[in-house]
């Protein structure tokens, strides 16, 4: 086995994963922090402009609202980062597993099942 | 920053230490739904746009029912979706190292309704599709008894896009 080529190959295959992980992450970020911003700019503009003086509750609710929003989008960019680890470890596996296996069927064993975090049914 | 690197490194420690999905599936008749449903709120939300008054209601009701019917019949289809137990269980696991606890303590105080912090699978895109539909009812409710002021409407409306973002965009990064 050619130690620097599959160093090399899991490197750029654990690289890619991440990048393409990391700006969806950056993306989301930035789009949802802005909206969550706009909201609360909004909610203190319904209640200096007097637009929802006859409704409290309505106030409140846009309040509590938010509040779900931001718990929310916490749990999202937790979930993305999850899920950018399992795709880093995917492609990793996949370039030793892979080299593993050339040599072994190459020799005439058997090759060894991939463990993949992500296709393994719990 | 010692905390941070301690939480990846357990994070990392949980996952090389199992072969099992930590996340559900990708749906892509979700995805798609949740994409369809979207263009239907985005058409309601032209035609209120700068707020709307009560008088207007009527015309507006069969598209409030539509949109919200919609968003509703994808939330049946989110809730039965499996959901790997396995996720759960890393979630425990991690809650039992003294330095994750603390962190989720600080982070999510006890009896502040967010028992769990790293619960890393909920039902995923059910708690934004459960907002949804609420968001659609209140304004529907709300146009219906007064009328949307212009602010309102907005405030609506970007609530909604807050929502939808968050569920469409993690729906597509479940895709392998």
């Amino acid at each position: 086995m050619d130690i620097d080529q599959v160093a090399a190959e899991m490197l750029a295959n654990a690289k890619d994963a991440l990048a393409d992980g990391w700006d969806t992450l950056d993306t989301f970020r930035k789009s949802q922090l802005r909206k969550i911003a706009r909201q609360g700019a909004l909610i203190s503009q319904m209640r200096i402009s007097g637009e929802l003086k006859d409704d409290p509750e309505m106030l409140d609710w846009f309040a509590e609202q938010l509040e779900d929003k931001v718990r929310n989008f916490a749990r999202a960019v937790a979930n993305i980062t999850v899920l950018t680890l399992q795709k880093a470890w995917n492609a990793v596996v996949g370039a030793i597993w892979g080299a593993i296996n050339g040599i072994l069927t190459g020799n005439g064993f058997a090759a060894l099942p991939i463990p993949s975090l992500g296709t393994v049914a719990d | 920053m010692l905390r941070r690197a301690t939480v990846f490194l357990c994070l990392m420690f949980v996952l090389t230490a199992c072969t099992v999905r930590l996340l559900p599936v990708y749906d892509e008749a979700l995805y798609s739904g949740l994409d369809a449903a979207n263009v239907k709120a985005q058409t309601l939300f032209s035609a209120v746009a700068g707020g709307s008054p009560r008088s207007a209601f009527g015309q507006n009701a069969p598209a409030y029912n539509d949109t919200i019917g919609t968003f509703a019949a994808l939330l049946t289809r989110a809730q039965s979706r499996p959901q790997p137990s396995i996720g759960r269980r890393a979630s425990d696991r991690l809650m039992k190292l003294g330095t994750v606890a603390d962190l989720c303590a600080e982070i999510a105080p006890p009896g502040e309704g967010e028992p769990d912090c790293l619960a890393l699978v909920t039902p995923y895109a059910i708690a934004e599709i459960v907002e949804i539909v609420e968001i659609l009812s209140k304004m529907r409710d709300r146009h219906k008894a007064a009328g949307l002021g212009a602010l309102t409407t907005e405030g609506f409306v970007n609530d909604y896009n807050i929502s939808i973002e968050q569920a469409m965009t993690v729906e597509a990064a479940l895709q392998d």
